[in-house]
């Protein structure tokens, strides 16, 4: 047994490894930049930013960041793209040179042409109305290279240089001319046939998911992108409101779950148990939000008579004192959440039970209590009820990760600032740092609660062993 | 186990429960006196530091906090001293390497103190200021307008006294030295690290010009200044209230200073306030109602409606609906060749049921907008008339601008330049539920015309990303203004029109720029009111945008109190709160 749990623990590295590249990956493919986040303005949806020197600052967040690294210890992309162009802080840009890359088939010739383009604009942008190009032409000539996903815009960007050629007033004809081919070179010269071939690129330990789990090796699971805060700090506040949460509506879900479903699957009164079973058909399909929705109206104020106003609204637990003595005292405020939770629960339990029961019943072990003469009762807890047990093992299993996830809906409706609402937040708010560390967390409490389903196996059923 | 333990068992836990949960319940008795003021507010503003701060939550509080030398008073809208004694000495005519530059000598308050008792001098204004302009704190906004701000120049004889040099074309150059908090230097940067560095030095900032050890100062100063703790822990300003509480995601607690300097001088009545962090809205009103809220704005206009008419609730407040100071509108793409002329975008207009928008999204809580400038702005054209909803009209006006279905396949289409182009609209929303529902009321009025409209939902940061890069049709925004002289310029001036400007429109008309940048040098009232008014008849008539509506906050108050009710955001005051007798 005890080889049995250290090779399960062994086990559960790789496990977490792969989550945590599968995290960090899709992470990186959400939408939404980071960067930009913590430098930007005051935005609210349809709201322009206000303007400011802001290019500067936006590079170096960008690089502090750590995100002009590669994401991992190696790549493999194709021959046409530059493994470079992370380096470039600017995403539409980014953007831009990569479908060009992909349009032309040339990642040296696009690098180029980005290096020559940027700094004649810088150099172009200096000397203003001096300039060889127009104001007009040059917010064109800008544009199109920010936006140049097809080769039509490269040949307009052609065009307008060749029209700006006025060389005794353009600082550097050079690199006008230059430019200027290499536009050409990317017009003219034939995609090659082997662009999509993969390569592969070894980057090394300077990369941005090993910076990322070497800090948490060490412990360290970073600041908040959102407000600087420590990771953990802002987990251990969210964790106190769920796991009260949690472990309330657990206790309420399957204490009562169990005996009612056992009662549904043997009882004999029919009028009583069709009843009872449409009232658990009828909880366990109605949506929680509709549930929780309708309670905080009725329960909360006096508006449909004072008789009603029964629970304190959830802004009084705003205003309590956290800590666990706030907790005490604020059950009250959890009353209807908890109430809506193990409602729902509940209904699922017994359903479950219910079936695994029914399943029992007809076995011949049954059969044979009751011809050694047990009552009814014992043939039901002694014999029935540890074996019907069994599939609540596999649910109490995913019960410890369900602890700390939190139920997103319960949160926002009665203002609770628990977990779910902390990994909603921070997914929106691309506050990556705090939502590695949840999906971690939820992972190894899922690994844990798997390996405890399966010793309780082994517990309930001497017929199960694993050595 | 036996049945009995095990239900012995069951009704233990439930009576547990139920027993707490009931005892601990009941109504909460609301306050006899006004010692707190709870306050609704709809999301955490994550930090309480003006500098770093990204949401209008944040400047609110942080208004309680912090004080600048001047702000707006919440009531007559002038701008008053604040930390400053009076009014500053104005000398014009400096030079600053080809800027002209004039220089606003300020004198801090005597007794003006920090919670600790030490006095705020001029050194703490050079230090907010130094800061903000370290390159590596992201105090975006700050660093904006204080690209106005020249130098600051101290008095060895005076601590109190300083001159700060802005630049003199710029129309809000008093305004810039003076509406932003101040910063405690001792509190925010105790170890000095800011000291050795000139204002002018970070002013002109480069990558690459300092030494190595001056560059990680600067990086530690501004590691440490954007640490939480000094956006959640030490708080400090100027203002009649300290921060004794921030509960993530629950609440924020202020606290009155004791021994305030300013007491007599500017009003500050609740001994507490707490701002209740509530996002949904069915919360905050079951809150309200139940009294465990004084103040809540940003209520919906469907419910402001049901709480105003139903008889027992509407006795329990008053309702407000101070002007937002925003406009809506419709930016439209002007560089794109469907939308280049002025007709075109007149027949857009008309195709916008204002008064379905105003009636039956907005509830009546807004009104129409002719051109840039806010109803209550002291220079609004008022000569000037929304354009009214017409499908005919706008028929006509399409086929002036030389749209016809020449083709016979239902959609309109010209021929521009020997190309011809088909008017097909895409029209980018984001999550604001209003922006939705126009498009979908534009769309159903374009469609009766044979345009199709294909109304794309997406993120607004790519939205914008796009608008700057002139990637796009229609897509709706929204324009802030506040009651100072509107500066024009960032979005309607063809300087503005240029990668990453907010002239998102693409805007341009000579004359229309002649007149934004004489506005922001001019001075005589008189003048000022002639070059607004008709700068808006000119954008009025090349409609480069639709313009739709302002709207209203809608604010619901404890009629226990007494409040002040301000055009200024949040839309009132709550530092003069107060019971009623």
């Amino acid at each position: 047994m005890r080889k049995y749990i250290i090779k399960r623990l062994l086990l559960s590295v790789p496990t977490l490894f792969l989550l945590s590249v599968i995290v960090f990956t899709l992470s990186k493919w959400m939408p939404g930049d980071p960067a930009e986040r913590l430098t930007g303005a005051i935005e609210t949806d349809y709201e322009l930013p206000d303007e400011g020197p802001i290019a500067g600052l936006y590079d170096r967040t960008y690089r502090h960041l750590g995100l002009h690294l590669p994401l991992f210890y190696f790549s493999i992309q194709p021959t046409a793209l530059d493994p470079k162009l992370r380096e470039i802080s600017d995403g539409p840009l980014r953007a831009s040179l990569k479908s060009l890359m992909y349009l032309t088939g040339r990642a040296e010739g696009v690098m180029e042409y980005h290096r020559l383009t940027s700094s004649f604009i810088r150099d172009m942008q200096r000397l203003g109305d001096t300039a060889c190009i127009s104001g007009e032409n040059l917010n064109r000539f800008e544009r199109l290279y920010r936006s140049a996903h097809e080769i039509e815009n490269l040949r307009e960007m052609h065009r307008l240089l060749e029209i700006s050629q006025e060389p005794d007033v353009c600082v550097s004809t050079d690199h006008r001319e230059r430019l200027l081919s290499s536009i050409e070179n990317l017009i003219q010269v034939e995609k090659g046939s082997f662009w999509w071939w993969p390569e592969f690129y070894w980057h090394g330990t300077n990369n941005q998911y090993h910076r990322w789990i070497s800090d948490v090796l060490r412990g360290n699971w970073g600041y908040s992108l959102r407000d600087g805060s420590p990771v953990g700090s802002r987990i251990y506040s969210a964790l106190g409101y769920t796991l009260w949460l949690s472990l309330w509506s657990i206790l309420l879900t399957f204490i009562p779950g169990i005996p009612l479903g056992l009662f549904l699957a043997v009882s004999e009164k029919k009028y009583l148990k069709n009843s009872l079973r449409t009232l658990v058909y009828g909880l366990y399909s109605t949506p929680l939000f509709w549930l929780a929705t309708l309670l905080l109206i009725f329960f909360t104020s006096p508006d449909y008579g004072s008789w009603t106003h029964i629970f304190p609204s959830p802004a009084a637990l705003m205003l309590q004192d956290s800590g666990t003595g706030g907790l005490w005292a604020s059950i009250g405020y959890f009353a209807l959440p908890v109430i809506c939770l193990s409602l729902n629960g509940m209904a699922f339990i017994a359903r479950q039970m219910e079936q695994s029961a029914v399943r029992e019943k007809f076995k011949t072990y049954i059969l044979m209590s009751k011809a050694r003469g047990n009552t009814d009762f014992k043939t039901l807890w002694h014999h029935l009820f540890p074996n019907a047990l069994f599939p609540m093992i596999t649910l109490l299993g995913a019960v410890l990760p369900a602890l700390i996830s939190g139920s997103l809906v319960i949160e926002v409706i009665f203002n609770i600032p628990g977990m779910g609402r902390l990994m909603w937040d921070s997914i929106f708010g691309q506050d990556w740092n705090t939502v590695y560390a949840v999906l971690m967390l939820g992972g190894i409490l899922t690994i844990a609660g798997q390996l405890l389903a399966d010793l309780l196996y082994v517990k309930n059923d001497p017929r199960v062993h694993y050595d | 186990m036996t049945v009995n333990c095990f239900s012995r068992i069951v009704w233990g836990v439930l009576w547990v429960f139920f027993f707490t949960a009931f005892y601990s319940c009941g109504p909460e008795k609301e306050p006899e006196t006004l010692s707190e003021l709870n306050v609704r507010i709809a999301a955490d503003p994550e930090r309480i530091n003006p500098m770093l701060s990204r949401s209008g939550y944040a400047t609110q509080i942080e208004g309680q906090i912090f004080f600048p030398l001047f702000s707006q008073d919440p009531e007559t809208l002038d701008f008053v001293p604040m930390l400053a004694e009076g009014e500053p000495e104005v000398e014009e005519g400096f030079d600053f390497d080809g800027t002209p530059g004039t220089g606003f000598t300020y004198s801090i308050r005597e007794e003006a103190r920090w919670s600790d008792g030490a006095p705020v001098t001029a050194e703490d204004y050079l230090f907010s200021v130094k800061m903000a302009l370290n390159p590596y704190v992201p105090a975006t906004s700050w660093k904006g307008f204080l690209q106005f701000l020249l130098d600051v120049e101290l008095r060895p004889d005076n601590d109190r006294v300083f001159t700060a040099y802005a630049n003199s074309d710029y129309m809000h150059a008093m305004e810039i030295t003076s509406s932003f908090a101040l910063y405690p230097r001792h509190f925010y940067d105790p170890d000095g690290l800011m000291e050795g560095f000139e204002y002018s030095e970070l002013r002109e900032y480069e990558e690459g010009q300092l030494s190595e050890d001056r560059e990680n100062l600067l990086k530690k100063a501004a590691d440490e200044f954007t640490l939480a703790r000094y956006s959640r822990e030490v708080v400090e300003g100027a203002g009649p209230y300290s921060l004794t509480a921030y509960e993530s995601g629950r609440r924020i607690s202020l606290s009155k200073k004791e021994n305030w300097w300013g007491e007599g001088l500017f009003p500050a009545e609740p001994e507490r306030i707490n701002y209740l962090i509530i996002g949904d809205e069915t919360v905050a009103l079951s809150a309200l109602k139940e009294g465990s809220i004084h103040i809540m704005a940003e209520v919906s206009p469907k419910n402001f409606n049901e709480l105003q008419s139903d008889p027992v609730q509407s006795e329990k407040f008053r309702f407000y609906t101070p002007p937002l100071l925003q406009i809506y509108y419709l930016a439209v793409n002007n560089e794109n060749p469907k939308f280049d002329d002025a007709d075109t975008r007149r027949a857009l207009a008309k195709m916008i049921d204002l008064d379905f928008v105003i009636e039956e999204l907005l509830e009546g809580y807004a009104e129409a907008v002719p051109s840039v400038l806010h109803p209550a702005d002291p220079f609004y054209n008022p000569h000037l008339k929304p354009l009214q909803y017409s499908i005919e009209k706008a028929d006509s006006l399409l086929k002036v601008a030389g749209w016809e279905d020449s083709d016979n396949n239902g959609i309109p289409d010209r021929i521009r330049n020997g190309e011809k182009t088909e008017l097909r609209i895409d029209f980018d929303v984001s999550s604001g539920e209003l922006g939705q529902q126009i498009a979908v009321l534009f769309k159903e009025s374009a469609e009766k015309l044979g345009i199709p409209v294909n109304i794309n939902r997406r993120e607004f940061r790519l939205i914008r990303q796009d608008m700057h890069n002139k990637n796009y049709d229609i897509s709706p925004l929204v324009l802030r203004q506040n009651l100072l002289r509107t500066d024009l310029y960032q979005n309607w001036h063809s300087h503005s029109n240029r990668p990453g400007g907010n002239n998102v429109a693409g805007y341009s008309n000579p004359e229309a720029d002649e007149l934004i940048a004489q506005i922001r040098t001019e001075r005589d009232e008189d003048r000022l009111e002639e070059l607004y008014h008709r700068v808006q008849e000119l954008i009025y008539k090349d409609q480069p945008v639709v313009f739709l509506v302002a709207p209203q906050e809608r604010l619901v108050v404890s009629n226990k109190i007494d409040l002040t009710v301000s055009a200024l955001r949040p839309g009132y005051f709550e530092r003069s709160a107060r019971m009623k007798e």
